[in-house]
């Protein structure tokens, strides 16, 4: 049988909050996998850190609950890559830390998580739709994967801001799958599990980690459901181009 | 003509003029763009994203505040960031008229500029004390970074409040690749393709390094465009082949698309994807190989967008596009009204062409000049040769008949006696509001439009003209299909 080259192998992927638990697992993970990363963090030494330990990697310093910010860190992006068939909005906010009772919620604290979890998504996922439309007419389907959690079906006390703001993302990514799809842009909602990263200590400081899934099985996962679109909708004969410029 | 001083790319009265194939003017909404295309036609549009390419700093020998523009770039790849041909500017910002602007501090090769987070070095001057090559210092993602965080978009002081990259890019923005907005893009949003897809018309995107429009000095304006380098997905070919095989048009959305195209068909073996380097220049020689329609903003006589028109029309037409654009009070610039320009057919342009023209002819400031208003006098019986407009269907190619009614048919007649439309004759008597015959095309007409003489005696060139009145000249009376009566 004929061995296909990775279907990942050149694939533009753009990962927010790609500096520590989820978000690296996927950077590392894509990294490995030969396909063509950047990814977007706050802090400009975390970032370089990380693409200094993945070479070819893009590391965009940047906050996406800000707005300013938004452009040019799609110009960077896209710049980085070339275009764009893959984003992931990775990066969340927990909203209060310690969590906190809907009626304890400062407004402030809300407006945060929401900025984050849903305005933040919603600006990115719109700035890079050009590049996201052109390569879903390259070679569709082009594919944003927003980032939910159970939280956003299960109201679980104490998880009002997280939850509300997951819960509004998940139901932007349905409503503009459908807006979407005819332009070959698929939009998912994945909910990757509770898993060992900085942002489940913050909320449950006291879990045991034995029983948290590790940050690279959940990456695993969002990674099969990539491939598994990618492939459902791809000609078998039809050759993938992607990122035209040679790493730096 | 006005310029459009607000930065919003869909202003809900934005007006569209369409030229089609046959000469035929209309007004329209712009937002009814789709109305005028086919099913099996495909719109391209320029994909490139806006760089922020204004980047102010310090020419450090001199101490002396500067603004450099990035005009030009080699390749669209990511890596080759570095060098730029670029135009400097002294101090001041957009708000006074490049034409007004100080020179930059004497540049010398081997200067370093310090342009915020970004170093760069003067390479050389190319030929004038404005034009430089730059070079950043630094790797790839580091040139970015600081162009993303420091550089603003380029703009001009017919907008005075300073633009944001959201303000430039368009709906369809992907890579950073253009120096100022491809603007004629700014018409469409999702909606619309939406709309075209459910009409049947295509949609395809090119990447193409649209560069600057104006720098203020007569010399270097002369030699725009520069070289723009561009990319040809595989799908836009392909999109192309598929349009053309089945008798659709390729309506270019923009300039910048159709130099793009117009120099990838006429590469050895013809249209093929990939990169490539835009180095003509489109004007009243080129024989267009794939463009059949271009969208385009109003552009005055003299300017490189102008030249690329007249590969689509005759001058005569373009003159009176032109007198049409003024008299319509359309909005100029990066964020007026759009021109759907359809190329004219060969018997269009052969009837169009005016005998002894040179180019100097029409190339001058137009200056319309509309029918008078009103004369005073008395009554009269007279012989008149107005038309009503017939409106019939979408100059489809054809075998189509199946879209809405858009285009008014108007053609000219040259002069009373050639052939007087059918309803008519010498001497009749008629009212006000009554249709005499529609106008057809006889004799050796220049463009649409008519001639019409009322007169107080029966030899046309030896009677006294008599006064008249337009029953309504909010614009030319015979392409809206109005009525004049005559008093």
């Amino acid at each position: 049988m004929r061995q296909h080259p990775d279907i990942l192998t050149g694939l533009r992927v753009a990962v927010t909050g790609g500096t520590s638990g989820l978000g690296l697992a996927l950077v590392e993970a894509l990294h490995a996998r030969g396909a063509a990363v950047a990814f977007v963090a706050r802090h400009g030494d975390l970032v370089d850190a990380v693409a200094r330990a993945h070479p070819g990697t893009h590391g965009i310093t940047g906050d996406i609950s800000r707005k300013t910010e938004t452009y040019s860190i799609a110009l960077r992006i896209t710049a980085a890559l070339g275009g764009l068939d893959v984003l992931i909005n990775n990066a969340s906010s927990l909203g209060p830390v310690p969590l906190a009772l809907l009626a304890d919620t400062e407004c402030e604290e809300l407006e945060l998580a929401f900025a984050t979890n849903l305005v933040g998504p919603f600006r990115l996922t719109k700035a890079l739709l050009g590049a996201l439309g052109g390569a879903g007419r390259e070679h569709p389907p082009a594919l944003v994967i927003n980032v939910i959690s159970d939280a956003a079906i299960t109201p679980y006390p104490g998880w009002g801001a997280y939850g509300a703001s997951k819960a509004a993302l998940l139901h932007l990514s349905r409503i503009w799958d459908a807006e979407l799809e005819p332009h070959s842009i698929r939009v998912h909602a994945l909910d990757p599990g509770d898993m060992d990263t900085p942002l489940h200590a913050l909320a449950v400081p006291d879990a045991d980690p034995a029983t948290l899934k590790r940050p690279a099985e959940s990456a695993r996962e969002i990674i099969e459901v990539i491939e598994a679109t990618i492939h459902r909708t791809t000609q078998p004969d039809a050759t993938r181009k992607h990122a035209h410029a040679t790493p730096a | 003509m006005r310029p459009a001083s607000t930065p919003t790319q869909r202003p809900p009265d934005a007006r569209l003029l369409v030229v089609s194939a046959d000469g035929t003017l209309l007004h329209a909404a712009r937002r009814r763009l789709a109305d005028f295309l086919c099913p099996g036609d495909l719109l391209v549009a320029n994909d490139a994203a806006t760089i922020p390419a204004s980047l102010g700093g310090i020419h450090r020998p001199s101490g002396e505040s500067l603004e450099i523009r990035l005009v030009g770039r080699r390749s669209l790849a990511f890596d080759d960031v570095r060098d730029f041909t670029a135009i400097a500017f002294g101090a001041g910002d957009h708000r006074t008229r490049t034409e007004d602007r100080p020179p930059p501090p004497a540049l010398r090769s081997g200067d370093w500029l310090d342009l915020g987070p970004l170093r760069a070095r003067v390479v050389r001057l190319l030929g004038h004390p404005r034009l430089i090559q730059l070079r950043f210092a630094g790797t790839p993602d580091v040139i970015w970074d600081g162009i993303a965080r420091h550089g603003k978009p380029i703009q001009y002081a017919h907008v005075e409040e300073p633009l944001a990259l959201w303000d430039v890019w368009t709906r369809v923005a992907a890579i950073p690749a253009a120096f100022e907005p491809p603007s004629a893009g700014f018409v469409l949003d999702w909606a619309l393709l939406a709309e075209l897809s459910a009409r049947g018309v295509g949609f395809a995107t090119l990447t193409h390094a649209a560069g600057i429009s104006s720098t203020g000095d007569p010399e270097l304006d002369a030699g725009l465009p520069l070289d723009e380098p561009y990319d040809l997905p595989e799908a836009t070919v392909r999109a192309i082949a598929r349009a053309r095989k089945g008798g659709g048009r390729i309506v270019a959305l923009g300039t910048s698309v159709s130099r793009a195209l117009e120099h990838a068909a006429a590469q050895a073996g013809g249209l093929a994807p990939g990169p490539g380097l835009a180095t003509q220049r489109i004007d009243a020689n080129t024989d267009l190989r794939v463009v059949d329609a271009i969208v385009t903003g109003v552009h005055q006589c003299g300017e490189s967008h102008y030249e690329l028109m007249r590969a689509f029309a005759s001058d005569v037409l373009l003159e009176y596009l032109s007198a049409e654009l003024e008299l319509n009070d359309y909005r100029l610039h990066e964020f007026g009204d759009s021109v759907l320009l359809v190329r004219q057919t060969p018997e269009v342009r052969a009837t169009l062409t005016r005998v002894g023209a040179t180019p100097e002819t029409f190339c001058r400031p137009t200056t319309p000049t509309p029918p008078p208003r009103t004369t005073g006098g008395r009554n009269h019986r007279g012989r008149v040769f107005p038309g009503d407009i017939p409106l019939d269907g979408c100059r489809c190619r054809a075998g189509r008949t199946d879209a809405p009614t858009v285009a008014a048919s108007v053609a000219g007649i040259s002069r009373p006696s050639a052939a007087a439309p059918t309803g008519s004759r010498p001497g009749a008597k008629v009212r006000q509001g009554q249709p005499i015959g529609k106008l057809g095309n006889p004799g050796n007409t220049t463009g649409p439009h008519v001639h019409y003489q009322l007169q107080a005696g029966p030899d046309w060139e030896a009677s006294d003209p008599l006064p008249y009145k337009f029953s309504n000249i909010s614009a030319f009376p015979l392409l809206r299909g109005t009525f004049f009566e005559a008093k």
